[in-house]
């Protein structure tokens, strides 16, 4: 499974808890519509961090970088690259 | 102000136990924040953005703080700040389940950050139950108390940000920022004692 399959089956099961009557595609926009909220954001990082090895600086959280699924996906490509 | 304390220790206790009270009382003999002002100006009315049709969002009855009490989280604090402050409390149903629950001071009220004048009022203490959270709930349901608000005839409504770390804040934010907050100001609070010393702003 690919980062943005990871990332998404995270999302469904853990920060919505298997709601699957909200669809997850790449380009939904995660922030706008609530389905990362505060604490969901933080589970996201700390989920990130131990999955894929990746750290974050604090200006790099911000709504480009963690919008939606495709965003996340690049970040974290981005990070592994380097 | 000595019954509010006794009560708020009281939930406090009945929440965390004796190691949980003694967690609350640091904050509470000195408290220094960073607070993001966030507020919707009402006097040209308001009309809250639609949200999902499965929730249901309205002020709370009796009936419905009983139920939210009755749930697996309901013992923390932000369930009872109508009996800690006085604040009045606005309920969500997510398909008729208890889902977030959150309160509105007016300027009658204490505890508040933001020094409040007639028809202005402050959203707070707002919690999402677990099963709950990434539905977008916290956002709508300041929503449909800015609408409320607006109903009645205030002029201003707060929402406050206050700052744990960079990914808390954004959620909070996006989500506020989403429903027709805008950014007021960042201030910096400061409490010793549970007695508020700065800003406590007249804006």
């Amino acid at each position: 499974m690919g980062p943005r399959d990871r990332i998404r089956a995270f999302i469904a099961d853990e920060l919505m808890h298997g709601d699957h009557g909200t669809p997850l595609d790449d380009d939904r926009p995660l922030l706008e519509l609530g389905i990362l909220d505060s604490l969901g954001l933080q589970r996201m990082l700390a989920f990130l961090e131990r999955e894929f090895s990746v750290a974050f600086r604090d200006e790099e959280i911000i709504p480009d970088h963690f919008g939606s699924i495709g965003a996340i996906a690049l970040l974290v490509e981005k990070h592994r690259q380097k | 102000m000595i019954g509010r304390a006794a009560k708020s220790a009281r939930a406090i206790l009945r929440e965390g136990g004796f190691r949980g009270f003694l967690e609350a009382l640091g904050p509470f003999l000195f408290c220094r924040q960073r607070v993001e002002l966030v507020a919707i100006d009402l006097t040209r009315g308001y009309t809250p953005p639609p949200f999902d049709p499965r929730a249901e969002i309205r002020k709370a009855t009796p009936e419905d703080m009983a139920r939210f009490r009755a749930t697996p989280e309901g013992g923390r604090i932000e369930f009872f700040r109508d009996q800690v402050d006085g604040a009045e409390p606005f309920v969500a149903y997510w398909q008729g389940q208890p889902a977030h629950i959150a309160w509105l001071y007016d300027s009658a009220l204490p505890n508040r950050l933001v020094r409040l004048t007639a028809g202005e009022a402050e959203l707070r203490y707002a919690y999402t139950l677990r099963e709950f959270r990434g539905r977008g709930l916290y956002g709508a349901t300041n929503a449909v108390m800015a609408a409320e608000l607006s109903r009645r005839g205030y002029r201003r409504v707060y929402g406050i940000i206050v700052e744990h770390d960079r990914s808390f804040r954004l959620g909070l934010e996006m989500a506020l920022l989403r429903v027709g907050f805008r950014r007021v100001r960042t201030l910096t609070h400061l409490r010793i004692m549970g007695i508020q010393l700065r800003p406590y702003l007249s804006l």
